[in-house]
């Protein structure tokens, strides 16, 4: 059956080569059950030993066959691409094969296909607002520097499921655009130089120009990125944070628990890089008590002066 | 007194506020200057365990206070600690969370002291700093003293992204018997001066950025500067549940009041919670969750479902109109309308597949889309991903019809949600 294995580079979100990689299939009209997907990531952690032996001959030049997808289409493939399902390349090449045999389909939203891609972008759009949640960043002293900026560089450290660090960014470049920051995760990590002029600029710094931007028109400022990062290269609690969790400690009301629908909102999976979580477990076990003490305590006779208030509806 | 142990009262003496949302302002950034922006969409930057988000850094700039509202933890007559935050401390903490990325701003509120001129002045002068001084792009919302000077008011505004005043409670018997020192007209008439504000500023701005001007050859500019927003995210109020007795009906019919009079984004639905040093006036309950989240449910169908208020809490028993604990109001409202059902997917106008319970305003503008272009059938319902228990006896489609289901008189039972709370036994420590 599936006679053709293609691995796509690094973790497969290069939705440029997986539409050239398409393209080449519809070409050869190799149907979608025929294909094994896979990508270098994968392949270098678990490799999939069943597979037949990777397509060599580059896709080049081949006869062009008409394939026609709604331009809104490819947004959405590009966004779901993001996700980290090991499936989604398969799902994709099945869709735009079928959306030229069944010209309809572009309209089903409750095909069981569509569904499911609807359901993989959703996921990535959730992971993006959640990086952009849940992203805390600590402060480093950082000496001034003309061609990078002034003040401490402001350093995160996040552990995403999807592929969505470059996705997530422009968030924080227009939010921060000048303070100094970075945000590391184990896939990639990323350094904002609010006052570089250019990339050029940065060459002493080791930003090379092919993983870089300028993406503010008009003013200074360069986003890089470069490898993948450590946990144990994130900066430690500084005292500043001891103000937040004294915040978070106190603006919990243990009259109403409602654990469930905390979880719901912020899953456990992102627990173990918010520094408030350490709180949770302990404010719930004393929450019950404190409600009882609240109900059990009778009400004590003020020890304050009250002042006197005119009344506006007193007569006379 | 230590920053610290001020940050812990001040926020242990907000957290009565239900109110921390960050959504619906305008879009800024800080591309041209300042730090902070703020999305079309708020965002939660954490959760604690009582179910609620952090999305504010949710203060009061002091609890000493005047007034002494029954209710309320900061009333005067409570023998709380007390503590004032001056401008620059409020200023830097915000600052600071920001920077850390732990919050979409700052939600400030204060006791009255001296008077409420005063404590406005105060207030806006936190918010004119943030804005002036550091270039804060992100959310303020400040809350609003009713009886304060119209001038400060319209100050407020110019900085704050959304106003509220607190209705407090749902009736004007229970507002003159529970706080005393307030008024249900000067907040009526307060919230109805903001209203007027807003609805101006809204059409000065369209009116500007509809009109051209005449420019000089390679200027740039063609449209006027628009004047400036006030409070572009609108205003909100706050409503106290299970301190007086008002029932759902006299709290429903408030809100639909409030968001046709002074066109309110929110309003939201506080139970009332035991509060540390509470007043023997009052006598302290566990905190009606329930009725809350049913609250919350009704607000919505009115809102985004073309229910209206007299429809969701018809009169029960004794007169007292109360949404059920056992059925979410629009479950409860289709039990109750058996004969409008079941609903063909496939020929139903969009008003009444709104009223089908299990279904959204998303599944529904689906189906809509779907049913263009083809017959919809059984197997779409489950693509819906939607609770079918609750969906099934209602509708009807190609391959599915409820049969006599809507005719069984344990329907209503058989669709009781687990909601309440369970009975637990009592602790012994």
């Amino acid at each position: 059956m599936a006679a053709h294995t293609l691995i796509l580079p690094g973790d497969g979100t290069d939705f440029a080569h997986w539409r050239g990689l398409a393209r080449w299939l519809w070409a050869q009209q190799i149907p979608p059950e025929e294909v094994i997907w896979l990508t270098e990531d994968t392949q270098a952690v678990a490799p999939d030993l069943f597979a037949p032996a990777p397509e060599v001959s580059a896709p080049t030049s081949l006869p062009e066959r008409a394939l026609t997808v709604p331009r809104a289409w490819l947004a959405e493939a590009e966004q779901c691409l993001l996700n980290s399902d090991p499936s989604r390349f398969a799902l994709l090449y099945r869709l735009l094969w079928r959306m030229q045999h069944e010209p309809a389909l572009r309209h089903d939203l409750l095909d069981a296909d569509q569904v499911q891609m609807q359901h993989w972008i959703k996921a990535v759009r959730r992971e993006v607002h959640k990086t952009h949640a849940f992203v805390r960043f600590r402060p480093v002293a950082l000496d001034d520097d003309p061609l990078d900026g002034s003040g401490p560089l402001y350093v995160a450290w996040f552990e995403p499921v999807h592929h969505i660090v470059h996705a997530a960014a422009p968030f924080f470049v227009k939010r921060f655009a000048n303070m100094r920051w970075a945000i590391l995760t184990p896939q990639c990590s990323l350094r904002w130089w609010p006052e570089a002029p250019d990339i050029a600029a940065l060459a002493a710094q080791g930003v090379l120009p092919g993983a870089a931007v300028q993406p503010l028109k008009g003013r200074p400022g360069v986003l890089s990125w470069g490898p993948g990062a450590s946990a144990a290269d994130a900066p430690d609690p500084d005292a500043g944070e001891g103000l937040w969790l004294t915040y978070y400690a106190h603006i919990f009301n243990p009259a109403r628990l409602k654990v469930a629908a905390m979880c719901k909102e912020m899953p456990r999976k992102y627990w173990h890089n918010l520094p408030e979580t350490q709180l949770i477990s302990p404010l719930i076990q004393a929450a019950q008590a404190r409600s009882a003490a609240m109900l059990a305590n009778a009400p004590t006779t003020t020890q304050r002066r009250l002042p006197r208030q005119p009344r506006a509806q007193d007569p006379g | 007194m230590e920053l610290q142990t001020k940050l812990a009262i001040l926020a242990d003496a907000a957290k009565y506020d239900a109110s921390c949302s960050s959504s619906g302002s305008a879009k800024r950034n800080a591309v041209a200057g300042g730090i902070g922006s703020t999305e079309g969409a708020g965002i939660c930057h954490s959760y604690t365990p009582d179910g609620r988000c952090i999305s504010l850094l949710k203060i009061l700039l002091t609890n000493f206070c005047v007034y002494d509202c029954k209710y309320c933890i900061n009333r005067v007559s409570s023998n709380i600690p007390r503590a004032r935050f001056a401008v620059a401390e409020v200023v830097n903490l915000t600052l600071d969370f920001y920077r850390r990325n732990c919050i979409e701003g700052l939600f400030l509120s204060s006791g009255i002291i001296r008077s409420s001129n005063y404590t406005m002045e105060q207030l806006v002068g936190v918010a004119r700093t943030l804005r002036l001084e550091h270039g804060f792009k992100g959310y303020i919302h400040l809350k609003t003293i009713p009886d304060a000077d119209p001038g400060l008011l319209a100050e407020a505004g110019l900085y704050a992204d959304r106003l509220s005043i607190n209705i407090e409670l749902p009736t004007v018997q229970g507002l003159a018997q529970l706080a005393p020192e307030k008024s249900s007209a000067t907040i009526h008439q307060a919230m109805g001066q903001l209203h007027d504000h807003i609805a101006t500023s809204k059409a000065e701005r369209k009116d500007a950025s509809r009109a051209s001007v005449i420019s000089m050859p390679q200027s740039r500019r063609t449209r006027p500067t628009a004047p400036r927003a006030f409070a572009p995210g609108g205003q909100s109020t706050q409503m106290i549940v299970g301190a007086d007795g008002a029932d759902d009906g006299d709290i429903i019919v408030t809100s639909s009041q409030l968001y046709t009079g002074y066109r309110l984004r929110r309003v939201y639905y506080s139970a009332f919670s035991p509060i540390p040093d509470a007043t023997a006036d009052l006598p302290l309950i566990a905190p009606p969750l329930v009725r809350e989240h049913r609250l919350y449910q009704a607000d919505w169908l009115m809102r985004f479902y073309g229910f209206e208020a007299h429809e969701i809490v018809p009169a029960g028993a004794q007169g007292k109109r109360m949404l059920s604990l056992e059925h979410d109001p629009k479950l409860a409202w289709a039990l109750a309308h058996r004969e409008r059902f079941p609903v063909n997917l496939n020929t139903a106008p969009r008003e009444m597949l709104l009223r089908v319970p299990g279904l959204g305003v998303r599944s529904v503008d689906k189906l809509l889309a779907v049913r263009r272009w083809r017959q919809l059938r059984s197997a779409d319902i489950e693509q819906l991903r939607v609770p079918m228990n609750k969906l099934l006896p209602f509708v009807e489609c190609q391959g599915w019809s409820p049969g006599r289901s809507l005719d069984d008189p344990m329907l209503a039972a058989k669709l009781v949600q687990p909601m309440a709370p369970k009975p637990v036994q009592a602790s012994l420590f």
